[in-house]
């Protein structure tokens, strides 16, 4: 049981040039074979750390899931009602609008934030024992995704009183969820490598995600920005959040169905954000112990 | 202890060929983006402040049935070769191969949540071990009645005492049956009542693992608790064998020259 030995291993090289591509395919294929095998192994650790996580989040009390939710609802109300003063009169039901592009919106940001630290809040058990440290984002994510759905159930409650309405559309809701959270998984595996490498990237980040924040449909519509609305069209992750919208703005005058190019952009998206996060976290993680 | 009764399963080893280990620092200890950054516009590399070889081509074979001490002074790299074997630390070159579960006994309390109970803490633990939750199960009832908190099972760890949540973070490591043992100066736990019973289990332990590897400072446990010694001095092995001999001859480089007996009052 070599747990480093299948990066450690040098090329077995015997002359055959032919057949070197296929080794190397055949070594990823087995790395990545390697890796899940390990997470898998470790499924139970997953699963007691995110529990604890959502326990520590929670402050393990009834009304602390309450809380949870209900604080961002509070903020979401305030900022519905200064916005739709300002930006959302061209905007039909602007609430329901901005709802339901910060929930998805704040799960995105907040997931990073708190999985580019996962490291070195672990740090202790990571000098210890040996693990796969793709647990650790991985628990971070899981946690993350069970608050972002019951903060969906919470604002789809909430925006019964908008008259958002209930339509078959609904079904698209646990395909929007899936989707964003494999998207948000490769770029967290890709930030938490990152961030352990070089500290100060932290700082960089947020302000990245403040202008993600400003070049996703969250506050505006794409038409909104002008001859800059390219940049919204650029953004994948505006895929991601006008699929979740679609899934929860429910009334019946707006019935749209996502179209196939936006099918495309979000699961292609999705995928692509996966391998380039794995491969990034594959480069540095020979190098992540001797960081944290 | 009747060396057969192992042989049922595979042997135990562990191997290190031409290991390497070599750790590098950066300005305060951290990488700089920003320093890259700039050094990569002008064209050179950020060197690093500090480059140490910890280990430098060292071989090592522990065989079924060693009980291996490790002695040498502070830094001289005996935690960080347990951490090798246990993985923890990537190799720089060379390979380290381990046969067995390893079972590492170093920092007790290092995978406890402190915001969980003190139950929930043993199903964490046990299950970054690598163990099942049947398995968890089964242990949970020997585990806190070994530990005396039946009463505070559902506490959170973080009203424990400190010398609550050490007892069980030991009794949670020490529950399992090792087949490579990894002991790092753990001789000193809890109170009175409690230390005689971990010291207890800590022999049971031993017995029962296929290769056991303790450091420590106290040579009179090297003597009396293990087969083999190794003393290493910044990365090296100076002296390896039978423990009386390696002992004596690391005992000498300390004091080269016999103790004064005269002592200040």
């Amino acid at each position: 049981m070599n747990v480093w030995q299948h990066m450690t291993e040098p090329m077995a090289n015997n002359g055959d040039r032919s057949s070197t591509s296929d080794k190397i395919r055949w070594r990823a294929f087995r790395t990545v074979v390697n890796d899940l095998h390990e997470v898998w192994g470790f499924r139970y650790a997953l699963l007691n750390l995110t529990s604890g996580q959502l326990k520590t989040t929670y402050q393990g009390t009834a009304l602390g899931m309450l809380w949870g939710v209900l604080n961002p609802l509070l903020m979401l109300g305030l900022l519905g009602m200064i916005f739709s003063q300002i930006v959302g009169r061209d905007i039909p039901d602007y609430p329901i609008f901005l709802f339901c592009g910060l929930i998805p919106y704040t799960f995105f940001s907040s997931s990073i934030t708190s999985a580019s630290s996962c490291l070195f809040r672990n740090r202790k058990l990571i000098t210890k024992y040996r693990v796969n440290y793709m647990i650790f984002p991985l628990s971070s994510m899981a946690a993350g995704v069970v608050d972002f759905s019951l903060k969906t159930i919470a604002v789809f409650l909430l925006l019964q009183f908008f008259h958002a309405g209930i339509s078959i559309r609904l079904i698209l809701l646990p395909a929007a969820i899936l989707l964003l959270s494999l998207f948000t998984t490769g770029i967290v595996l890709a930030s938490m490598a990152l961030v352990t490498m070089f500290r100060d990237l932290e700082h960089i980040l947020s302000v990245l995600l403040r202008m993600l924040y400003f070049a996703s449909p969250v506050l505006m519509q794409p038409n909104m920005l002008g001859q800059y609305r390219w940049i919204m069209d650029a953004n994948p992750l505006s895929y991601h959040l006008r699929l979740f919208r679609y899934s929860m703005f429910q009334r019946l005058d707006y019935v749209y169905w996502p179209t196939g190019m936006e099918w495309g952009i979000t699961i292609a998206s999705s995928l692509a954000s996966l391998l380039v996060g794995y491969l990034i976290f594959k480069r540095y993680e020979r190098r992540l112990i001797f960081q944290i | 202890m009747n060396e057969d009764s192992y042989s049922k399963s595979s042997d135990a080893s562990i191997h290190l060929d031409g290991v390497s280990l070599r750790f590098l620092r950066y300005g305060q200890g951290v990488r700089s983006f920003r320093r890259v950054l700039l050094d990569a516009l002008r064209g050179r590399r950020e060197k690093p402040s500090h480059d140490y070889w910890v280990y430098q081509d060292l071989s090592l074979r522990i065989r079924h049935g060693e009980r291996v001490g490790i002695i040498g002074r502070n830094g001289a790299g005996k935690t960080t070769l347990l951490k090798l074997i246990t993985a923890v630390y990537p190799p720089t070159h060379g390979q380290v191969r381990v046969t067995g579960k390893v079972t590492p006994l170093l920092e007790l309390q290092a995978g406890m949540n402190m915001d969980l109970t003190g139950l929930e803490n043993i199903y964490l633990v046990g299950s970054l071990l690598g163990w099942d939750r049947r398995r968890i199960q089964e242990k949970v009832p020997e585990i806190v009645s070994f530990a005396g908190l039946e009463d505070f099972i559902r506490t959170p760890v973080r009203c424990y005492s400190s010398g609550m949540a050490t007892r069980l973070a030991f009794s949670i490591a020490s529950s399992m049956d090792p087949e490579i043992l990894l002991l790092d100066e753990v001789f000193a736990v809890g109170d009175q009542e409690f230390t005689p019973r971990a010291m207890e289990k800590i022999h049971a332990l031993m017995d029962v693992s296929h290769i056991m590897v303790l450091t420590s400072h106290n040579l009179k446990h090297i003597r009396e608790l293990t087969n083999r010694a190794i003393w290493i001095d910044r990365g090296r092995i100076m002296l390896d064998g039978d423990p009386e001999t390696v002992c004596q001859a690391y005992e000498h480089s300390l004091n080269p020259k016999p103790p004064n007996p005269v002592f200040c009052t």
